[in-house]
């Protein structure tokens, strides 16, 4: 029998890995794919709350994670199309302009 | 319970089956006759400029990408809504439409500001 | 259905003028000047503050308990709009900068500022998200938006980066508080949560939501974009950054703490208040070594974050009217200062503080209003920003926090050193060249106005603390 603790430590991995992914990788697109791993691992818990809870709200939360997130990850793909043809890098550790 | 799960199962095997069995008969039977332009990726328009498997492609797809995903993302609105429209009514296909038309502009305002256009 | 347009009528204002705008700048032909664009969107924020005053009587909830107006909310929208007025002109001041896409930097501004009106009235944690996300996503393209410099589009990444992780943290945690509670909605998880023992669920949602709110506000732990993309991006966004983004992230941090979590205040209160000690601490002292201004006021705001959570702390009414008191205090020292740096930039072409020489000489106005500012937000008296932390300090002490209390006098005197050492530099070292800066009549009037409104606020301010007082009391209406 699947419970809802299964649920949620199957988010609470994925979450990490998406966070460790965001924190360790150099390469802003996979920095990216790294935040949608998040926020999808969000959505795994909120749907597994609103199943166990019998309330409708989480569901609804899930539609509009994934709208934001979408949009997010639209918005952060056109800056690196824009910092890529600026710096010719998607490397984080490149940009370090502003030291001082 | 877990019987449940068969018919996936064979689903799974005879997907599995097809595809090999495709793609092995077209690999004895099939006419081979390969030349350059036949082995180019895009064998009509454009010129490929290096290989695609360097992972450089045109900045454009990127636009057209983020594009795309407006109205991928409008499905996921669409689902629910198709569902339960009998039960909500015609208040709720007004609203659909006004959605979808307020994306239509956006899409209409990214041509009008020229985001379609390969350059 | 449970629509009640007069609540929400401001919004729907801002709307159309913004799409108008964009609607405008379609058909105008291409490389002209969109100046008046900005001049329509000013007359946007106008009618819009005048529907709410109108209508400042209709409260009430709205949207399925998503959407909510009361006297909170609309004391910050009004905020809202005048920082979105300052803002525009700011931006119409800095417009030859901007190469591309003249027009839509204006509407991006007014969708900004209609993204933090939604905040200042979410109800429930998927308006709160749907809402913050917005104002995060428009911030992220206007911090990038001279993206011909490097520097603008740099900071653009970082700010995406780090807002999207911290959004993630604070989605968890709603997704735990959800899970504790059963619903989103504030009053009703009061109403749940009133007598309830603390359990895990609680505790993580409570942590992870704090800590994904302090990106909003630019406190510790999520403060490290702040010098970055204060530096790198364009200076109005720079000014909505520090004098919009922040408030609206109080606004919907008092919602959470005070509404929805304000009957669970003896587990939040040492969290809150560490945060706010070393967001105090790391703030001041990381000012003091600035070479930029703008991220000299970087630091500077990550300090005022600090300021402000100790009102947050303090969790009462007289703790929340300050914040509200700080954060208009805040608006026009912070608007006076970026006016300033803009006007300046525009004939120096210079951020850096060591060019601000001797610029009493060549402008006494421009020198004045970083006189001014400045010392408001060191808080010094007789400026608004020294009754604003005067409050804020008795606020903490009359909750016990002496310790609190006792880190927020010494950082104040702290900010008072490095705000001096520009001071000094304007007044006393004497300029490089000796051309005088020529400002504007309009620039000049809404100089002159920005500095009164900051004494009145310093020397009268019985009016406008009885004020927030009062309306500060709707946020416990649910304890």
């Amino acid at each position: 029998m699947i419970t809802l603790s299964h649920y949620l430590i199957l988010s609470l991995i994925l979450f990490s890995i998406g966070i460790a992914g965001v924190l360790l990788r150099r390469n802003i697109i996979i920095v990216l794919m790294s935040l949608e791993l998040m926020f999808n691992s969000i959505n795994i818990s909120l749907a597994a709350f609103s199943h166990f809870l019998q309330s409708m709200t989480g569901r609804i939360f899930v539609v509009f994670t994934i709208t934001v997130a979408a949009a997010e990850v639209a918005v952060g793909l056109a800056i690196l199309v824009a910092v890529y043809r600026q710096r010719k890098t998607v490397y984080i550790e490149e940009l370090d302009e502003m030291k001082h | 319970m877990l019987l449940s799960y068969l018919p996936v199962i064979i689903m799974f095997g005879f997907v599995l089956f097809l595809a090999s069995a495709v793609l092995f008969v077209n690999k004895v039977v099939g006419p081979k006759n390969p030349y350059k332009e036949k082995l180019s990726p895009w064998e009509c328009g454009m010129e490929p400029i290096g290989d695609a498997d360097t992972g450089h492609f045109r900045v454009h797809f990127f636009v057209i990408a983020i594009l795309f995903i407006v109205f991928d993302v409008e499905t996921l609105f669409l689902f629910p809504w198709a569902v339960v429209l009998k039960k909500i009514g015609l208040f709720a296909f007004v609203e659909m439409f006004i959605f979808i038309f307020i994306l239509a502009i956006g899409l209409v305002y990214a041509w009008a500001k020229g985001a379609l256009e390969w350059v | 259905m449970d629509v009640n347009i007069k609540l929400f009528l401001p919004e729907i204002f801002i709307t159309l003028f913004a799409f108008v705008i964009i609607g405008i700048d379609l058909v105008m032909p291409k490389g002209s000047e969109r100046k008046h664009l900005a001049r329509l969107g000013i007359i946007g924020s106008l009618a819009a503050i005048n529907v709410l005053i109108i209508n400042s009587g209709v409260t009430g909830t709205t949207l399925f308990g998503l959407f909510i107006q009361d006297g909170v909310s609309i004391f910050f929208k009004v905020l809202f709009l005048l920082t979105g007025i300052v803002i525009l002109y700011m931006a119409m001041l800095y417009e030859e900068k901007v190469k591309n896409f003249k027009g839509e930097f204006y509407a991006l501004i007014l969708f900004a500022v209609l993204a933090m009106m939604f905040m200042a009235s979410s109800n429930d944690f998927i308006s709160l998200y749907v809402s913050l996300e917005f104002l995060a996503v428009t911030l992220y393209i206007l911090a990038c938006y001279t993206k011909e410099e490097s520097a603008s589009v740099e900071a653009g990444l970082k700010y995406l980066i780090t807002g999207a992780l911290a959004s993630g943290f604070l989605l968890y945690g709603i997704t735990y508080l959800y899970g504790a509670t059963g619903s989103t909605e504030f009053t009703s998880i009061s109403r749940i949560l009133t007598g309830k023992e603390m359990s895990g669920f609680l505790a993580i949602g409570l942590i992870l939501v704090v800590t994904g709110l302090t990106f909003k506000i630019a406190s510790i732990p999520f403060h490290v974009w702040a010098p970055d993309v204060y530096q790198g991006a364009p200076t109005p966004v720079t000014a909505l950054l520090a004098a919009g983004s922040k408030a609206a992230g109080f606004v919907i941090l008092m919602r959470v703490m005070f509404t929805a979590l304000g009957s669970i205040k003896p587990q939040w209160v040492l969290f809150i208040s560490v945060i706010s000690a070393s967001t105090l601490l790391l703030g001041n002292l990381a000012a003091m070594p600035q070479k930029n201004i703008k991220r000299m006021l970087a630091y500077a705001g990550i300090g005022s974050a600090g300021y402000l959570l100790m009102g947050i702390a303090a969790g009462s009414v007289l703790g929340s009217g300050s914040v509200m008191f700080y954060l208009l205090a805040y608006l026009f020292a912070i608007s006076g200062t970026f006016l300033a740096i803009v006007i300046f930039y525009n004939s120096e072409g210079s951020d850096s503080i060591d060019a601000y020489a001797g610029l009493s000489r060549r402008s006494p106005l421009l020198a004045a209003t970083l006189f001014i500012g400045l010392l408001s937000l060191a808080g010094v008296p007789p400026l608004g920003g020294f009754i604003a932390k005067l409050y804020l300090i008795a606020a903490v002490v009359k909750e016990g926090l002496m310790w609190l209390a006792v880190v927020g006098v010494l950082m104040a005197i702290a900010a008072m050193y490095y705000f001096l050492l520009v001071i000094k530099r304007v007044y006393l070292l004497p300029p490089k060249v000796n051309l005088p800066i020529k400002i504007g009549t309009v620039d000049t009037a809404l100089l002159y106005s920005i500095n009164i409104a900051t004494l009145i606020l310093g020397i009268y301010p019985g009016p406008f603390t009885d004020w927030v007082m009062e309306i500060a009391k709707v946020l416990f209406r649910g304890n």
